[in-house]
């Protein structure tokens, strides 16, 4: 499991969401903000999360699982992209599969501040 | 450990005493699978077949690889064999599952080419004549990779996304570590099938291949020459039913040395439906003189009776050769035996 702490600096806008499986590997991944899911799925793209002003302070968690359905590459990456606070934000997470293993799971935390 | 033993049942004519010859999908030696587009074409163009190719995935390995080759760049490196697809050395964090599977023609390219780098001393070639070090670059790549059957792999998709969506559920929620394991497994069994059809292509494909090779006599850079050059392009159809493959060939080489080039033609089908494949196949050669002129034709008939058990036929004519010995008649029974294991020690 690859994990991922930080936080995300939310205005009073929306926040959305956008989740790439690179690598050509197939992953879906779950969108929570506190203890509720919002998403689960292969494609995350532009997704609303609420305002910020509703945010801060609640925690979001982006859980991925990715197989490697493409053998070409050892390699699964996953970026989180984040819109609608004063600040664009991207992260990626990069990991190989090891040896014998076609799965990993990418698990972002992201605290959302006011 | 297993063992594969195969008995010859008859052999009519010595043209090609080869039983692997016998099977439809491995035709005789000179037959259209040898001109096919090599994997690496470096190795095809020095006549290596190594024993152990380097095939890094990584830079890290790539740059390991050739420092421990050449000894931290100080000679060049002696009968060595490295295959690399370049495009996979660096992560592509935009390259969704959909582009991947449906590539256009330049990602196509990008994402099948391989470069194949291969040294040889004299002894192992005869491509150098005396002392001397051959070193033979190639490439080859997927111009069109065809695809995948499309109802199975969105099929095995939509099952695999059932599956991971309930992995994140029971990660999220905390689930009992033996529900996870449970889903892992069954993550793990849908990846691997996923895996195996998408090796399986058909429609159309469009395979091409280049390559060269360099001398170094006395390996003396100054003395370098370009000894051999050569360009393959396969273009195949598949189709799954029915179960039929269409294939031509066009291969082209150029041995400098000898001022001698050689073009090859031909194409090729299979027809294969329960245990009975049959196929043709034709390929004119031409050259630089008129000797080289010459043509093979030959058809194949095999019928599998049972699990790697295989009744073979192959009737034709070869290119022509010093020997004068053209015809191809061949009758084989493989039984297979040491498909199985021969031996199984449990623990």
């Amino acid at each position: 499991m690859k994990t991922l702490h930080t936080n995300y600096k939310v205005g009073t806008g929306d926040i959305t969401v956008t989740v790439v499986v690179g690598n050509g590997q197939r992953g879906n991944t779950l969108v929570a903000v506190g203890s509720e899911e919002l998403a689960n799925g292969p494609n995350i793209t532009n997704l609303a999360i609420g305002k910020g002003s509703d945010l801060a302070g609640k925690t979001l968690t982006l859980l991925t699982t990715v197989s490697q359905t493409n053998t070409s590459t050892q390699n699964a990456v996953v970026t989180y992209r984040l819109r609608g606070g004063p600040l664009d934000r991207d992260d990626q997470l990069q990991d190989d599969f090891a040896d014998g293993e076609v799965q990993i799971q990418f698990v972002g935390t992201l605290d959302l501040t006011a | 450990m297993t063992v594969t033993k195969r008995a010859l049942a008859a052999v009519l004519g010595l043209a090609t005493p080869s039983l692997a010859a016998a099977r439809a999908l491995q035709t005789a030696p000179g037959g259209l699978e040898e001109l096919r587009t090599p994997a690496s074409p470096a190795f095809v163009l020095l006549d290596l077949t190594p024993s152990a190719v380097e095939r890094p995935t990584t830079p890290k390995a790539l740059a390991a690889s050739l420092l421990a080759a050449t000894g931290d760049l100080q000679f060049l490196p002696r009968n060595y064999a490295i295959d690399v697809a370049p495009y996979w050395l660096a992560p592509h964090p935009t390259l969704t599952y959909q582009q991947f599977h449906n590539p256009g023609l330049w990602q196509s390219i990008k994402q099948t080419a391989s470069i194949s780098l291969a040294t040889s001393r004299s002894s192992g070639t005869g491509i150098v004549p005396d002392s001397g070090t051959a070193i033979g670059l190639g490439m080859r790549t997927f111009v069109a990779p065809g695809h995948p059957d499309r109802r199975a792999l969105d099929s095995l998709t939509a099952r695999l996304d059932t599956i991971q969506q309930q992995q994140n559920r029971a990660a999220f929620n905390n689930r009992p570590q033996a529900e996870q394991d449970d889903l892992r497994e069954q993550n793990d069994r849908a990846t691997h099938a996923l895996q195996a059809l998408v090796q399986e292509r058909r429609g159309f494909m469009l395979e091409a291949a280049a390559g060269a090779v360099a001398v170094y006599r006395q390996d003396a850079f100054a003395s370098g020459t370009v000894s051999r050059i050569g360009a393959w392009l396969t273009p195949t159809y598949r189709l799954r039913q029915p179960q039929l493959d269409v294939l031509v060939v066009g291969r082209f080489i150029r041995d400098v040395a000898a001022a001698r080039s050689l073009y090859d033609v031909g194409g090729r089908f299979v027809y294969s439906n329960r245990g009975l494949s049959i196929s043709g196949e034709y390929v004119r050669r031409s050259g630089s003189s008129a000797a080289d002129k010459t043509h093979r034709a030959s058809g194949n008939l095999e019928y599998r009776w049972a699990e790697g058990k295989y009744l073979t036929a192959t009737f034709g004519r070869n290119f022509d050769n010093a020997g004068g010995r053209t015809l191809i008649a061949l009758v084989g029974v493989d039984l297979g035996f040491g498909k199985v294991p021969v031996l199984s020690l449990a623990r």
